[in-house]
């Protein structure tokens, strides 16, 4: 944690972008934007079914991992990096007043990607890639420990797979869904 | 929240949904350019529709980000210390500060993580209703209207406006959806719930 977050101060430009990269705003409406764009992607009915079906799965899955990160922070209230190490550390953001641990945005941005990982690995692998980033700023400018957007990592994953799996159990209600939004013409 | 961070919240939402509006909007003509949904371009040359689509993303992210420095928020120069929320002042903000500004807390004005859900959800709707009706006027205006196609849903609009395909598509729902059900029914797993509520209805 200190030594990532020793970094902070040598590098004004990176700093800036740190701000902006680890924001509350710019990676959730990313990974946001892109299960909102997969629901058109397809050359045909089938390939698009398929895409939806990961909207939905990844929508499902950030209800969930929002609920589980809550159970966790009710009954485990782990302090922030800023309160424990004080002066030790240089804060780029705002102090968070909500546990640490799990990281909530990690939890967002890992079951999105992992929802999507089930319908286009390649894609997934990307949002993958880019959620690792995002952690890793989080705990450059301070707000997390390392363990914590770990902790929101698994739980986003797990999130997704559960929401997949639900999915199977209640086949073939998400179809029926689909079909029904198609005679709207909105799928 | 106190009453004092009111102002700082209404801006914070204005904001996140015009910038939410703009990346949605954006990459619905890029997605849709791709996939040759016709029927919600804002511009009939695929091209052109793929450009605004980039264009309109970029205008989205620097209107959000660069807007504090000529409209005014709790974000005043000198007041903004490495992205903290305590203590800002209300004014504008230097080039300088603009990469900590938005990061509000929400006891200050700032939004919660289901306030970004929510406000992203309507704006992705408002988008999508938007190049919808704009699609369908452009289509409508350019007599580029009709192709004997009974495809409905998304695929009816690669080859037709908007307000035929939900005709089409709410026709074909009323005649499908019968044999649909009974089709997904069959090809359900034997543990899957609605197929267990069947067999044991049928028992």
């Amino acid at each position: 944690m200190l030594l990532i977050n020793s970094f902070v101060g040598k590098f004004a430009l990176f700093d800036h972008f740190a701000k902006i990269a680890a924001s509350d705003y710019l990676m959730p409406l990313g990974f946001s934007v892109v299960i909102f764009a997969i629901w058109f992607v397809g050359r045909d009915v089938t390939e698009r079914r398929r895409y939806q079906r990961g909207t939905l799965i990844s929508a499902l899955a950030i209800g969930i991992s929002n609920f589980v990160v809550d159970v966790i922070n009710a009954n485990y209230d782990r302090s922030r990096p800023f309160e424990d190490l004080g002066d030790s550390m240089t804060l780029l953001f705002y102090k968070s007043t909500d546990p640490s641990f799990p990281a909530n945005p990690m939890a967002v941005v890992f079951s999105v990607a992992m929802g999507v990982m089930l319908v286009d690995r390649k894609l997934g692998w990307w949002l993958m890639g880019v959620g690792t980033i995002y952690s890793m700023l989080r705990v450059y400018v301070g707000t997390f420990y390392p363990t914590d957007v770990i902790g929101g990592a698994v739980v986003g994953i797990l999130a997704a797979l559960f929401a997949w799996f639900l999915f199977e159990l209640m086949k073939p209600v998400p179809e029926i869904v689909l079909r029904i939004l198609r005679g709207i013409g909105v799928a | 929240m106190s009453d004092q961070f009111e102002p700082a919240a209404n801006l914070m939402v204005r904001d996140y949904l015009i910038l939410a509006f703009l990346v949605s909007l954006g990459a619905l003509q890029i997605v849709t350019s791709i996939s040759g949904i016709r029927g919600l371009w804002l511009f009939s040359r695929r091209d052109v529709t793929r450009v605004l689509g980039i264009l309109l993303i970029a205008s989205g992210l620097a209107y959000y980000i660069f807007s504090p420095l000529w409209i005014e928020g709790p974000w005043a120069a000198g007041s903004v210390i490495n992205g903290t929320s305590e203590g800002r002042i209300w004014g504008t903000a230097t080039l300088a500060e603009i990469s900590g500004v938005r990061n509000l807390n929400d006891i200050h004005g700032g939004m919660a993580g289901t306030a970004y859900a929510g406000y992203f959800i309507l704006s992705a709707v408002l988008a999508t209703i938007f190049a919808a009706i704009v699609g369908g006027i452009r289509q409508r205006l350019s007599g580029n209207v009709s192709s004997p196609s009974n495809a409905d849903g998304l695929d009816g609009l690669k080859h037709t406006d908007p307000l035929s395909t939900l005709r089409i598509s709410f026709s074909n729902l009323r005649r499908d959806l019968q044999p649909d059900l009974r089709r997904m029914m069959r090809s359900t797993r034997r543990w899957s719930i609605p197929s267990l509520i069947e067999r044991t209805w049928r028992n």
